[in-house]
């Protein structure tokens, strides 16, 4: 599931963020424990920890003492937000940069997006 | 007791053969440490040290502070497996080998020990000179996981395992470590297997000591640059080069060390992909013969 | 935490454990053997000396020797690997080397008594037909020693070699003529060498019984100073598969 191709700990938060994000984890639902995490996914719980206090960090969870860790309830329209923000950064920017090597001009690229969101309302 | 475990210029010569070389490393303690090196890089040389199993040629290695070899309380706070086991003397029945160790281990769980029995299917009325290699290799893991000691160490305790039950002793080791914190030290070269499992990873390399580093911070710190060959030249310049494929005009080279955003921007600029690049990758560059000292820094 | 008072000694009690009741087995199977055998020779060809004798002065010695070794092959490695020190295990296994050794000289001055008891119902004298410290088969206390002297100097050779090769084999083949002149004393004081070429013959050279005893006695204490310089630094290696 998790690869040594980049830090774990970054592959967990994404791994729980999309969770979120997909609604697979709603708002104030308690995550699995680090123990349970590290022992389910056979992962270093020191790692697991990290990530968990990065999410911590960064809004997504929270935790209740003695109990363990639960999702923010505001943490799926904060992701969302933050995916909204680098989305031109992440996705179209190197979309347009591919496109010029490629010699696409770019009315063709706004051309093909104007087809592909009529598409979607269409049906 | 600290297992705050120091090695000062540890080496160990055999007659004529040098197995470490300088050796010297600060382990915390408390973490489960992978230990990885290629046949004959000085792995079990190393533990064998950790664990007074043999004498410094060179150098010093301390467990809280004071020196291991010949000191009772030092070695009774460790424990290590070599191969299939040296606690698995033949002529005696597992049964007697575990009754051994309950008399010679004070920190010894024999309820714990009986559970893993069950967990390998281990036969207690046979032999263990007559157990398979990898019965042989279980009764190490048993040993090693139920002596409970604050240092454990195993030396590739997992030949002759199938698949199978290599992932039940990752298991047991996950849980016991997080159930009983103390430092467990793996060698190994399964790396993919395992490294999930370690939070600091030792690589050795003809008996020096290569790398020592956060597993996490290792993972993010191997690249694999390719574009054109002089475009790569010129990015990696100065960058610790581990290895290098060229075929026509295009170059892939594999860089050790994290990349910060200047220099992504720099790498996208030219027209070169960055690519990661797998713990096992950097392994096998970082301890590659014709590579050991290709593009290093001074 | 299951933290437990380690019991003391626990490689000695171990050991113990393992060779004492060994002895005991095999010292009753050489006692009835020893019988038949005494039962045998005398049907056939009338009284004979003490077959006891003939037997004890040349068998149990190699048991102990045999413990010896074993000493060192299982228990120097068991004891390594759970953490324990080559001085500990040293102690215990010299310890081992003299309760041991006692045991079997007992059971052994056993068999001359239970022989004796035989011998008495069949109307036959117990005779030693070689001599050494003592020259009776009812001079139990000496005969009880010498045995102890004995078999207490094979074990310790026993240990010296067996260390010899845990070392190297080069160490081991050091060690063998270091174990013969350690065992030399026990050739006289039981009259009986059982060695090819010597023979006998050194039972009869005239020596005291307290040069003996001095002469065994240092000779322990050398084996166990070349064992300990033997022991004290050995490396384990990783056990070959």
């Amino acid at each position: 599931m998790f690869d040594d191709r980049s830090p774990i700990y970054r592959q967990i938060a994404e791994q729980i963020e999309a969770d979120v994000l997909r609604g697979t984890l709603r708002g104030d639902e308690q995550v699995m424990s680090t123990t349970k995490y590290a022992a389910f996914h056979r992962i270093n719980p020191a790692t697991v920890a990290k990530a968990f206090q990065q999410l911590v960090d960064d809004g997504v969870l929270y935790k209740r003492r003695g109990i363990g860790m639960f999702v923010s309830p505001d943490a799926p329209e904060a992701l969302r937000e933050r995916r909204r923000k680098s989305f031109f950064a992440d996705v179209v920017e190197p979309m347009v940069t591919q496109a010029r090597t490629l010699g696409i001009p770019l009315s063709d690229l706004v051309q093909q997006i104007t087809e592909l969101s009529n598409k979607d309302i269409r049906p | 007791m600290s297992t705050f475990i120091e090695a000062e210029r540890l080496s160990l010569r055999y007659d004529d053969v040098t197995a470490l070389d300088e050796v010297s490393f600060t382990l915390t303690g408390g973490k489960i440490y992978g230990l990885l090196g290629r046949n004959g890089s000085g792995k079990t040389s190393l533990l064998s040290l950790l664990a007074g199993y043999r004498k410094p040629s060179g150098g010093t290695v301390t467990v809280g502070g004071r020196p291991v070899f010949e000191n009772a309380e030092v070695t009774g706070q460790l424990c290590l497996v070599r191969g299939t086991g040296d606690a698995a003397v033949s002529g005696l029945k597992v049964k007697e080998l575990l009754e051994f160790a309950e008399h010679l281990r004070p920190s010894w769980d024999a309820g714990y020990a009986r559970e893993l029995v069950d967990l390998f299917e281990l036969p207690v009325d046979k032999n263990a000179g007559t157990l398979s290699h990898g019965k042989q290799s279980a009764l190490g893991i048993v040993v090693g996981l139920a002596s409970r000691t604050p240092v454990t160490m195993f030396d590739e305790s997992y030949l002759g395992l199938d698949a199978p039950s290599r992932y039940k002793f990752y298991d047991a080791l996950l849980a016991e470590a997080m159930a009983h914190p103390r430092t467990m030290i793996l060698s190994t070269h399964l790396i993919e297997e395992v490294s999930a499992l370690f939070e600091e990873v030792l690589i050795l390399d003809d008996g020096r000591l290569v790398l020592h580093d956060d597993a996490e911070a290792l993972r993010a710190s191997g690249s694999a640059v390719t574009g054109d060959a002089e475009q790569v030249d010129r990015f990696v310049d100065g960058m610790r080069v581990l290895g290098e494929k060229r075929l026509g005009r295009t170059k892939s080279a594999m860089v050790y060390g994290e990349l910060d955003a200047d220099r992504r921007a720099r790498a996208q600029a030219a027209g070169l992909d960055l690519g990661p690049l797998a713990l096992q990758d950097l392994f096998i560059h970082l301890t590659e013969p014709a590579n050991a000292h290709q593009g290093e820094t001074p | 935490m299951t933290t437990r008072i380690a019991k003391r000694w626990p490689t000695l009690r171990v050991m113990l454990a393992a060779h004492l009741p060994f002895v005991a087995v095999l010292w009753v199977l050489f006692t009835v053997v020893v019988l038949i055998i005494a039962g045998v020779v005398g049907v056939t060809n009338g009284m004979p000396d003490s077959v006891v004798h003939d037997a004890a002065t040349q068998v149990p010695r190699w048991l102990l020797f045999g413990l010896g070794l074993d000493l060192v092959n299982t228990y120097l490695r068991l004891q390594l690997a759970h953490g324990r020190t080559r001085r500990e295990f040293f102690g215990q296994a010299v310890t081992h080397t003299v309760l041991v050794s006692g045991f079997a000289a007992l059971l052994v001055t056993l068999c001359y008594l239970v022989e004796r008891a035989l011998y008495a119902i069949l109307d036959w004298p117990q005779t030693l037909d070689r001599t050494g410290l003592f020259t009776a088969a009812d001079q139990y206390p000496v005969i009880f020693g010498t045995y102890w002297l004995t078999l207490l100097l094979w074990t310790v050779a026993g240990v010296l070699i067996g260390l010899g090769f845990f070392r190297s084999a080069g160490h081991g083949l050091l060690t063998i003529p270091l174990g013969l002149v350690v065992v030399l004393p026990s050739l006289v004081v039981v009259g009986n060498s059982g060695m090819p070429f010597i023979g006998d013959d050194l039972a009869v050279v005239g020596l005291s019984n307290a040069t003996v005893l001095g002469v065994s006695c240092g000779l322990f204490v050398l084996a166990v100073g070349l064992a300990w310089a033997m022991v004290r630094h050995v490396p384990m290696k990783p056990q070959a598969v």
